[in-house]
């Protein structure tokens, strides 16, 4: 089983890359489950045909802890592709890095690991390595790859910046490798060179570039991946050979 | 007070916690495993209570305390904490000569907020201190609703530590916290079906004794609190488990015996001179008892449905059971009471309305210190879920405690200062 988690700085495109991942990692043949871990729990919307799954947060709160069940939690979306959402506490209120906890600990105890045997995880991680809760994901255990989602914007490196060196402060622990830069482009000026530049500076390098296209927005309005609605579009080879690409460098 | 009739007996109300009410809390438990110390990693309101125990029982020189401040919290700073904390302790035991072989790491729900990663903290103390085990435990009352309250998990922890080893012909009794009352057939009916040694942590006086306990071939389940631990035995040693938990229902105790000899691939010796001992003895009880009614807790028996169905069969007076909710492994005897006596009382000890203390019953014979407590009676039973019964010798020494406490008034306050009961 291949786990891998996915972060980058808030609205950069993290879900929409890994939803793309998940669809066309599934098209290749693989079982994968897709574990949202951002309250706002939308990471899987265009993997069920934009409708939000209940998050294993909500079912908790709805069934007391000891009463929920794997089929309460975990959905069946495009292609097969397992869903989870961890969903987080009313907005304002608790602590979102133990709701990623608590979820991933309800996983672990009803084994959906072992139930669904998926051949790849991919854990959509809320913007930054902000606390413990955060860093669940990318612990001994968990995911295997780290791969940070960005633009060339400032911002959009320094968040990467910042979770490059929390990866890599972690690594004596024998937790996630950082597996590359995956560029979702605004198409900023110099953006390929100045990304590039950030990722050397990080010890890694950019894998894939996803350019800004229409096709994404299009398939997101329909609640789709691109993979699904426009699978003959220029972007479905795109996502397809950023599946590939990440395969690649995990070793597989 | 709710008739079992109304069908709504169990609500969620307000709590009221009597003085009588509890058992043994995490410190006490932990301390069953030999050759180990604790340290508890809190803020300092959170250990009072638990250092307050240790002193009381007599187990302060195994237990230790980090005190945690907002600092440490905020700083990021709390892993390196208790890498030096432990270091610090260990060091000052070693200058002692009391170097322990197991360090049980007891965080509190503050590290539940902070994601902390115990299983590198533990790889990086094996690292400095090879010689020395270490274990991360919870102290954490939220957990007391999960299907792993603290308990069960303190119990799962303790044989976590357990290393694979080859199987020889020992039986393990888990999930009691005492040794069983002296006299107990186990230790002749178990070794007539083949089981030899029976292994008990409660008589382990060493860590290597502990971990004896691996080889058996067999776990019996004997508390409710060890199944979790055993269940998990069962994946990391392979070892088959018996459930057998404690009843004081003479055809309950003969069927436990009849599956273990099966699990075992044995004939069952001849049970029957235990159960006319043990049906003697309900009867003697019942002429000395008589008509007195009797109130029982579900702090004294995990199942005091059960006991309840027991003491009906054999003729005596049920008036009332003090329980806070219907155990699962209670349930079936809950509906064979409600079918034989739809008169019972049931009676929720932590109900709000408990605190008028409107509902005594001071000439009742009162089964644990609860029921004695909220009924006012003089004549109370110190009966425990950690008391060691088990099989008929759990049912004789049940019985003898019946006949003794309702032959002498009880002085209950010296009764539940005796007890050392945590909440």
């Amino acid at each position: 089983m291949l786990k891998i988690a996915v972060y980058g700085k808030g609205g950069i495109g993290k879900s929409c890359t890994t939803a793309n991942l998940s669809a066309a990692l599934s098209e290749m043949g693989h079982t994968v489950m897709q574990i949202g871990c951002d309250p706002k729990s939308d990471s899987t919307k265009n993997l069920m045909d934009g409708a939000r799954i209940p998050t294993v947060l909500d079912r908790i709160r709805e069934k007391g802890v000891a009463n929920v069940t794997l089929d309460d939690i975990v959905f069946r979306g495009y292609n097969g592709v397992l869903c989870v959402e961890a969903g987080g506490p009313t907005p304002g209120i608790g602590c979102a890095g133990r709701g990623i906890i608590t979820a991933f600990e309800k996983l672990e105890t009803l084994g959906a690991y072992e139930t669904y045997r998926p051949d790849i995880v991919l854990y959509d991680v809320l913007g930054d390595v902000v606390c413990g809760g955060f860093a669940m994901p990318i612990r001994g255990g968990y995911a295997d790859h780290v791969f940070i989602v960005t633009s060339g914007e400032m911002m959009a490196l320094y968040a990467a910046s910042n979770i490059a060196g929390a990866v890599k402060s972690f690594g004596v622990r024998g937790y996630a490798k950082l597996g590359g830069l995956i560029l979702n482009r605004r198409n900023v000026e110099n953006e390929r060179a100045l990304t590039e530049k950030a990722a050397e500076e990080m010890g890694t390098s950019v894998i894939a570039e996803i350019p800004r296209h229409g096709d994404v927005q299009k398939a997101e309005a329909l609640g789709k991946t691109v993979i699904e609605a426009l699978p003959d579009g220029e972007m479905a080879p795109r996502y397809r050979s950023l599946a590939d690409k990440i395969l690649e460098v995990c070793g597989k | 007070m709710k008739c079992i009739d109304c069908g709504n007996s169990f609500e969620s109300t307000l709590h009221y916690t009597s003085p009588a009410h509890g058992g043994w809390g995490v410190v006490r438990m932990g301390h069953l495993l030999p050759e180990s110390y604790q340290l508890f990693v809190s803020p300092a309101a959170c250990g009072r209570h638990g250092a307050v125990g240790a002193c009381l029982q007599g187990r302060k020189d195994r237990v230790s305390y980090l005190y945690l401040s907002e600092e440490d919290i905020v700083s990021g700073d709390y892993e390196q904490l208790i890498l030096d904390g432990a270091a610090e302790l260990l060091d000052w035991l070693s200058k002692r000569g009391r170097t322990p072989k197991v360090l049980m790491i007891f965080v509190s729900c503050i590290d539940d907020l902070l994601g902390t990663d115990h299983d590198a903290l533990v790889w990086q103390l094996s690292e400095m201190y090879p010689e020395i085990r270490f274990t991360f435990c919870h102290m954490n009352p939220t957990s007391l609703d999960t299907g792993v309250p603290p308990p069960v998990n303190i119990q799962n922890k303790m044989y976590e530590l357990l290393d694979v080893r080859e199987k020889d012909n020992g039986v393990n009794l888990i999930g009691g916290l005492t040794p069983l009352v002296p006299g107990s057939e186990c230790y002749e009916l178990l070794p007539a079906m083949g089981a030899f040694p029976v292994r008990d942590i409660t008589a382990c006086e060493s860590f290597e004794k502990f971990q004896e306990m691996a080889g058996s071939r067999l776990n019996i389940v004997t508390g409710v609190r060890g199944i979790y631990s055993a269940s998990q035995m069962q994946k990391k040693h392979g070892t088959p488990m018996v459930r057998a938990l404690t009843s004081y229902r003479i055809e309950e105790v003969s069927d436990a015996y009849r599956r273990i000899a099966e699990a075992l691939s044995s004939s069952c010796p001849d049970l029957s001179p235990w159960e006319e001992k043990c049906r003697s003895a309900f009867e003697e009880a019942r002429a000395l008892i008589g008509d007195t009614e009797i109130v029982l807790d579900g702090d004294a028996v995990f199942a005091p449905f059960g006991l309840t169905r027991a003491l009906l069969t054999h003729g005596f007076s049920c008036r009332r059971v003090i329980a806070q909710q219907i155990e699962p492994n209670d349930r079936e005897n809950y509906e064979w009471v409600r079918a034989n006596l739809p008169g019972l009382e049931i009676q929720q000890p932590q109900h709000h309305r408990a605190v008028l203390f409107d509902e005594r019953v001071p000439g009742c014979l009162a089964i644990g210190y609860n029921s004695g407590y909220i009924t006012g009676s003089r004549h109370v039973v110190p009966l425990e879920v950690t008391t060691g019964h088990w099989g008929y010798g759990g049912i004789l020494d049940m019985l003898r405690m019946l006949r003794e406490a309702a032959s002498e008034e009880t002085d209950l306050k010296e009764m539940i200062a005796r007890a050392g009961l945590v909440v």
